[in-house]
């Protein structure tokens, strides 16, 4: 029987674990606070979604699947009802707590959106990538399109993150061996090294560490190869490495130099705790801006990669 | 539907390339000076096979400018999947140890002293060893005058890392020498 580290990622809330790391690495703590709120409002959106039900999951295809097509793509939006427009409003009032600087266009939006009812059909433009869609959207508003897709965006994450937990049941015997998401097809924002437990070999030393990727959408996490670069499938071991710090020998940037992407890993295998991926990624800027000035783009890119 | 892997929704990114941490407002001078107070350094890993028996567990290691840094289990090797056993897992000492033997040694008949070699004039010696054994000890008929064309004064062992066609390749090269007692230890 297979037993692996499993995330405690509902062992305690973002907030506890976001003042864990910022105790942990103080230089960090102005990312720390910028995004708590943010991550904050998102476990609530999460939570919030836990009476929502109005979507389908679409049957999954095992030869089409396991060509690489995640089990979302090519999905309609489901009916997100009045739970997008309550999400929408969290993300904004987090945002505007979270990064001062940017306040007053988000206060522009709330002013120019309060009265609408048309924020589902932000999220149907976000949700198909429609950009023309969001643009005259934003332009109708009279609002910033940069900060106008951002919560389009983060406020459609806990939805995805709600539809993961049943996708996953779809497709848990199916394989899948590529570097996104096989729930929402999006890239990893982080993976982690975890120790597998096996119940009757305990003296068999060892434990060599799987790979296992967090995707930067849905949250989901699957088991990749440890050989393999997850952007451009090269297996190529002279041009695949990481960087490391000699103080930090747990978190690494793993780098390739077939396609110059990277992504931040933690090896969790003598962590006391396994850390939690929804904020465990915000602890690694460190890595991010190394990675970066040496020329590499992250494979996923998120608020906090951004540089 | 397009099933492009870029096609897929990309909402974790979707709006984000086009804004920075420094435009959201963030001061990103105490992360840069941070980092730049890292000693940071890069690695490979590169994955090798167990010398010392026949299953062959695949191992990780871990390569820092040309040397072996640490080694572990490979996770993805479908037989061990990452687990070692006690000698597996001492492969970073082993490979380091002082004792390893790193070039070829010969010790000339009736001498009681080992001598470093290269590797060319090893092979050359067991060549023509070989080819004088043979030549000596090479018999077309056995004892009841049946015709058997072998040499019975040469055994070939195979390693524990042989595969089955390396084995059957083997198997033919020793065939056609004449050798009829050979054998391995690979079980893979």
């Amino acid at each position: 029987m297979e037993i692996i580290q499993t995330p405690s990622a509902s062992k305690h809330d973002v907030l506890t674990g976001l003042l864990a790391l910022r105790e942990k690495t103080p230089a960090l703590e102005n990312i720390f606070d910028a995004f708590s709120p943010l991550l904050k409002a998102q476990e609530d959106g999460r939570i919030l979604l836990e009476k929502w039900s109005d979507f389908e999951i679409p049957e999954a295809d095992a030869l089409r699947f396991e060509q690489g097509v995640p089990i979302l793509a090519g999905m309609d939006m489901p009916n997100l009802g009045n739970f997008f427009p309550e999400i929408f409003w969290t993300m904004t009032t987090a945002l505007a707590k979270g990064m001062p600087a940017i306040a007053d266009k988000v206060t522009a939006i709330i002013d120019a959106l309060k009265d609408s009812d048309s924020l589902n059909e932000l999220a149907r433009s976000v949700w198909e990538e429609d950009n023309n869609a969001i643009e005259v959207f934003a332009k109708d508003a009279n609002v910033d399109i940069a900060i106008l897709t951002i919560l389009g965006s983060l406020s459609l994450k806990p939805f995805m993150n709600r539809m993961k937990d049943e996708a996953a049941v779809e497709i848990e015997n199916m394989f899948w061996n590529k570097g996104y998401c096989p729930i929402c097809g999006c890239f990893p924002d982080m993976s982690l090294l975890k120790k597998q437990l096996t119940e009757n070999a305990e003296y068999m030393a060892g434990h060599g560490g799987q790979r296992w990727m967090h995707c930067s959408c849905c949250d989901h996490q699957w088991r990749i190869k440890r050989n393999i670069c997850p952007w451009c499938d090269s297996e190529d071991y002279k041009k695949l490495s990481y960087l490391q710090s000699e103080e930090t020998k747990t978190e690494r940037a793993d780098i390739c130099d077939t396609c110059k992407r990277y992504y931040v890993t933690i090896d969790t295998r003598d962590l006391t705790e396994m850390p939690d991926p929804r904020i465990a990624p915000l602890s690694l800027v460190h890595l991010d801006v190394k990675a970066q000035e040496e020329g590499y783009e992250p494979m996923a890119e998120t608020l906090w990669n951004s540089l | 539907m397009n099933i492009s892997r870029r096609g897929f929704m990309k909402l974790a990114g979707v709006g984000v390339a086009s804004i920075s941490l420094s435009q959201l407002g963030l001061d990103l001078s105490p992360v840069q000076a941070y980092a730049a107070g890292l000693k940071i350094e890069g690695a490979q890993e590169v994955i090798s096979i167990c010398p010392f028996c026949a299953v062959s567990c695949h191992f990780i290691a871990h390569v820092k400018d040309g040397k072996i840094v640490s080694t572990e289990g490979d996770p993805d090797y479908p037989v061990s999947e990452g687990s070692l056993c006690a000698k597996g897992a001492a492969m970073l000492s082993m490979h380091n140890s002082h004792h390893r033997l790193q070039k070829p040694k010969y010790r000339a008949p009736y001498s009681d002293k080992w001598v470093e070699k290269e590797w060319d004039w090893v092979l050359d010696r067991i060549a023509q060893n070989v080819k004088k054994t043979r030549d000596k000890d090479f018999k077309t008929h056995n004892a009841k005058g049946q015709e058997v064309n072998r040499v019975e004064s040469i055994f070939h062992l195979g390693s524990s890392q042989m595969d089955n066609e390396e084995c059957a390749l083997v198997h033919q090269g020793v065939r056609g020498l004449g050798l009829v007692h050979f054998d391995h230890q690979a079980r893979i």
